[in-house]
């Protein structure tokens, strides 16, 4: 176990160092994350499935001003993980996530705290002149982010899977059933969010035509994306021509 | 001291190249990495500015001001980094060819902040992300492996296209610009556009990926009438449409997050345990 528990660590502090070391590519999305642990760990459908089914959750969670979000990268690595590894119902899974997902915001904010430290030696750098000294208290303070992934998967595999295989194959019946209606209901909660994020009464229009779409008349996610993207065209346009025509008009 | 006012000439006419503005924006791509509560991301902002600042300030003098002008507080959505970035090494080079600008750097970076911010959250990380990820995990689900790829290929393409060009232009067009970004009709129709697709695909999301089901039976006489199909009949997905709009209404009122998380637990475990709902 200590050789998987390794490589799973690995996948997942390389995973959380996307928003702190190489550039936002995203591949630290529970999507991506699913997927990429699902081919290490050599059950890829499975982790597509709980990955996606993270992602729905956390679609309208995200970083505003200087708050940090529930962090669901190694939360996705550390559900994925188990699910493979100690073979817990995938449904079950993402519902565990939830919780890890926000230790590993706790530890995020406990490294935001620490490289406070690294302003005191940058400032005594600064003030002898020394530019290059600067680059390693950058890499320091990305390592530490890489640890903040890597720390918590690693453990949880090595001292957790049989563990917590046992435990949640052992659970009665009502637990697991309450875990997967929770897991089925809380996408709504990021939906939510996502919708006050982006929404105002005056596009409501546009969610109900993507909700009727869909509901009555099954339409594919993709095809309504097209219209959407037909839509803003037509709703941009006609922002213009009204621009055009009133001079005496306000900020829409 | 005086604005523009022409200081010091001794190294006058070290012109920047393309190549100085692109090792910049690599560098500028670990905006996050030593990310602190204290003065966020600054460091990050100098170890972008570090290839420029050598550049610019043979000196240690300069170079010492140069770096603690950078190590102040910094902070804005990551994507806008880059224009304001660019609009900074040109108000450098300024300054290290003989306009003193170094007072103005510090007043630009810190009113760039707050506005910048705001476009680059609402639109990258509120409206654009949602909509490729949404797409990709709704392929995923359906068992798709293109899901994950097609999210990080539209994403990739629209982010780094952004950052790579936002800072050259930022160079060249500089703090008017930027400062009116806000306003400019251009940011206003792109983000409107945004959301309208975003709504659109959240409509599909919200019927197709919310799992709200009952498992409730009437015996009507020799019938047997589900609930579920009843509820169906009058609009499909009506359960997580309900769901949906009721956290809505409760986030519009304020209520945190994480409460709601907590009971949407609770909300389930009654539920289940009554058998009104099932998986």
């Amino acid at each position: 176990m200590l050789g998987t528990a390794l490589i799973v660590g690995l996948v997942a502090g390389l995973l959380e160092w996307d928003i702190y070391g190489w550039g936002h590519t995203q591949v630290n999305r529970p999507l991506v994350v699913g997927l990429v642990m699902g081919l290490v760990l050599k059950d890829p459908a499975k982790g597509l499935f709980i990955g996606a089914s993270i992602e729905m959750i956390y679609l309208g969670v995200i970083a505003v001003g200087a708050a940090i979000p529930a962090d669901a990268t190694s939360a996705t690595a550390i559900a994925v993980a188990l699910a493979i590894l100690s073979n817990i119902d995938p449904k079950v899974a993402v519902a565990l996530a939830i919780p890890l997902a926000v230790v590993a915001q706790l530890l995020q904010m406990f490294i935001w705290t620490i490289n406070s430290g690294l302003m005191h030696r940058a400032d005594k750098y600064a003030e002898e002149g020394d530019l290059g000294k600067t680059d390693g208290l950058q890499y320091l303070g990305s390592f530490m982010f890489f640890l903040q992934g890597f720390v918590p998967a690693f453990l949880a595999v090595l001292l957790g899977a049989a563990a917590v295989g046992r435990l949640v194959n052992g659970m009665p019946a009502w637990i697991t059933n309450w875990f997967k209606v929770a897991g089925g209901m809380l996408p709504a909660l990021g939906f939510a969010m996502l919708y006050i994020m982006m929404g105002n009464n005056k596009l409501l229009p546009y969610f109900i035509i993507g909700f009727v779409l869909a509901a009555f008349f099954s339409a594919n996610l993709v095809a309504v994306a097209f219209l959407g993207v037909a839509a803003a065209m037509i709703g941009v346009s006609v922002m213009s021509a009204k621009k055009t025509q009133g001079p005496a008009e306000k900020g829409v | 001291m005086e604005q523009g006012e022409v200081k010091h000439t001794e190294n006058a006419g070290i012109k920047l190249t393309k190549k100085d503005l692109t090792s910049a924006f690599w560098r500028s791509l670990f905006d996050m990495s030593s990310i602190n509560y204290e003065r966020f991301q600054a460091l990050g902002f100098l170890f972008a500015m570090t290839p420029i600042i050598k550049k610019l300030y043979p000196n240690r003098e300069q170079r010492s001001a140069a770096m603690k002008r950078h190590l102040l507080m910094f902070n804005t959505n990551p994507v806008m980094i880059n224009p304001i970035l660019g609009t900074v090494i040109a108000m450098e080079e300024q300054n290290a060819n003989g306009v003193d600008t170094t007072d103005a750097i510090n007043d630009v970076k810190v009113g760039l902040m707050g506005p910048t911010a705001g476009i680059g959250d609402s639109l990258f990380w509120g409206t654009l992300r949602p909509i490729f990820a949404g797409l990709g995990a709704a392929l995923a689900l359906q068992g798709s492996y293109f899901g994950p790829v097609l999210f990080l290929l539209l994403w990739n393409v629209i982010y780094f296209g952004f950052r790579y060009l936002s800072v050259p232009y930022g160079y060249r067009v500089g703090i008017t610009m930027l400062r009116e970004a806000k306003k400019s009709n251009l940011v206003q129709k792109l983000s409107q556009g945004a959301s309208v697709l975003g709504l659109m695909v959240l409509g599909v999301l919200v019927a197709d990926w919310i799992s709200i089901k009952t498992p409730v039976v009437f015996n009507a006489g020799q019938t047997v009438i589900k609930l579920q199909a009843v509820l169906d009949g009058i609009v499909p997905n009506l359960m997580p449409l309900l769901a949906f709009v009721a956290l809505v209404a409760l986030l519009r009122k304020r209520i945190n997050p994480n409460k709601l998380l907590v009971g949407i637990f609770v909300v389930a475990l009654l539920l289940s345990l009554v058998k009104f709902l099932a998986a």
